[in-house]
């Protein structure tokens, strides 16, 4: 291992366990540097990749002539009126394009994915499943009326209708708990490799 | 008053719990138990949906939007993916890292990590395309001129000068779409990509704590998804090697499914027993 080697993994090995420190004794300034640390690079990575991704697809190709570039430039230069009492509703312009024309390439595409997609993947034939298949059949179409019960907000939520509604409850319960599951598995996953890292390459142990 | 027992269980102390975490993260590591990996009939679709394409000269277009604080799970999905790609003969992969700004460093740590037996080069069979920071107009774009979206690899070299780009001229071009991580693209692949291009086949790399985000485009616009490091260890199964290191965790994750259970119950006992002592009252 050469000494650059050894002080990058070092360095590693001191912000996880400056993180760990957290957990273990209690808030402390290993921890915080920890925390400025992590903060501060993301914000530096993210400086850079936005100034080069700047630099590559507008202005290199400006210099080079192409004199459309200069739209997305000035537009992007109008956000920094925000900083001027007096210019800064010409930031307006830029955030207006933005969200507009984001949402027009969304819009197109939502009622194919958002509506007609999902409400074909329901309409399953019954008829033509058998064994899991038809089971699983059988509980969605209950989930997808059950939970849409539980928002019919028209009627009091009595008889027939209360009884689906509190399903509906459970269901999406279930979904929630499997959703928080899932999230402390993914926790699992990325304390493990900051494990590995400590024991392979900071102290070669594995 | 003497304190119930019950409320002793309660009130273990957080630091313990995290000690026992992380010794349940560790000892695995050190001791094997070699439990069987059941292979999921999802990796099974994404895999033999790849595997088909072997010797057939076709293009997987992978996009990459994955964050550093995520590389924990999707380095073993990166890993699979790009290992099996690099195993098969005569298939292209372009990469085209989007909306994160860690994605181009990653893609690349995964690169370097994998092994290259049929000497796949770059330029030739696999290239790195540059950086797309806006989701939405990178996907609106990539849909509408793929070939215009991109003057460049990340490194700078013009793509009319890699042959991998060679009858790339919009997404019709590639038989594979992958994306990772699913959670921050999904919305925009189903519904940017899909409705202009429904026949071609979808698959995802999903963070496990995000599912819910891949959910409702799953079967309908995903034909299949990988899912965390258990689905890349199944995955890595399939083709056989080289692993990634996935495999080998599989164990800890057992072990520590197993402490979590054991968790559940022992955080369930206070609450069920006073509830039982309230009643008796």
């Amino acid at each position: 291992m050469d000494v650059f080697e050894f002080l990058t993994t070092s360095l590693g090995a001191a912000v996880i366990l400056g993180a760990f420190s957290l957990l273990f004794y209690k808030d402390n300034p290993w921890s915080r540097w920890t925390e400025y640390s992590i903060v501060g690079l993301g914000v530096g990575w993210g400086t850079v990749i936005a100034t080069w991704t700047a630099v590559e697809l507008c202005i290199k190709p400006l210099i080079a002539g192409d004199i459309s570039k200069l739209v997305p430039l000035i537009l992007g230069l109008l956000t920094y009126t925000q900083f001027s009492r007096r210019y800064r509703w010409a930031m307006r312009f830029p955030l207006a394009l933005v969200s507009s024309a984001g949402l027009a390439i969304v819009l197109t595409g939502l009622p194919v994915s958002d509506f007609i997609v999902q409400l074909r993947a329901i309409a399953i034939p019954l008829t033509a499943c058998s064994g899991f298949d038809l089971v699983n059949g059988i509980i969605t179409i209950i989930c997808v009326i059950s939970v849409l019960s539980y928002f019919t907000f028209t009627h009091e939520h009595t008889g027939a209708l209360g009884s689906f509604a509190k399903l509906g409850r459970i269901f999406m319960m279930l979904g929630f708990g499997a959703e928080f599951a899932m999230t402390v598995v993914s926790n699992c996953a990325h304390a493990i490799i900051v494990i590995v890292f400590l024991l392979k390459n900071w102290l070669h142990l594995l | 008053m003497a304190e119930e027992w019950y409320e002793k269980v309660g009130r273990i102390p957080r630091k313990v719990m995290y000690a026992l975490t992380l010794i349940i993260l560790i000892v695995p590591l050190f001791v094997s138990f070699a439990l069987p990996v059941h292979i999921s009939s999802e990796t099974r679709i994404m895999y033999e949906t790849i595997e088909k394409l072997r010797g057939t000269g076709k293009r997987v277009l992978f996009i990459a939007c994955t964050i550093a604080a995520h590389w924990g799970e999707f380095y073993h999905m990166y890993f699979a993916i790009f290992q099996h790609i690099f195993l098969l003969e005569n298939v292209k992969l372009i990469i085209v890292p989007v909306a994160s700004p860690d994605a181009p460093a990653l893609t690349w740590m995964a690169l370097d990590a994998i092994s290259n037996p049929l000497n796949k080069q770059y330029g030739v069979d696999y290239a790195v395309l540059t950086f797309l920071p806006d989701p939405t107009a990178a996907f609106a774009s990539m849909a509408e001129n793929f070939r215009a979206t991109f003057t460049a690899d990340l490194s700078g070299t013009p793509i009319d000068k890699l042959p991998v780009m060679e009858g790339v001229y919009t997404l019709s071009d590639f038989d594979v779409i992958i994306t990772a991580d699913v959670a921050a693209a999904a919305p925009q692949v189903a519904r940017i990509f899909y409705p202009r291009f429904p026949d071609k086949t979808y698959f995802g790399l999903v963070l496990a704590g995000a599912v819910m985000m891949y959910l409702p485009f799953h079967g309908t616009v995903f034909k299949s998804a990988l899912v965390g490091p258990r689905s890349a260890a199944e995955y890595q199964i399939l083709y056989g090697g080289p692993y990634s290191g996935a495999v080998r965790q599989m164990d800890i994750y057992s072990a520590y499914h197993l402490f979590i259970l054991i968790a559940i119950i022992l955080g369930n006992i206070p609450f069920i027993a006073r509830k039982i002592s309230r009643r008796r009252k």
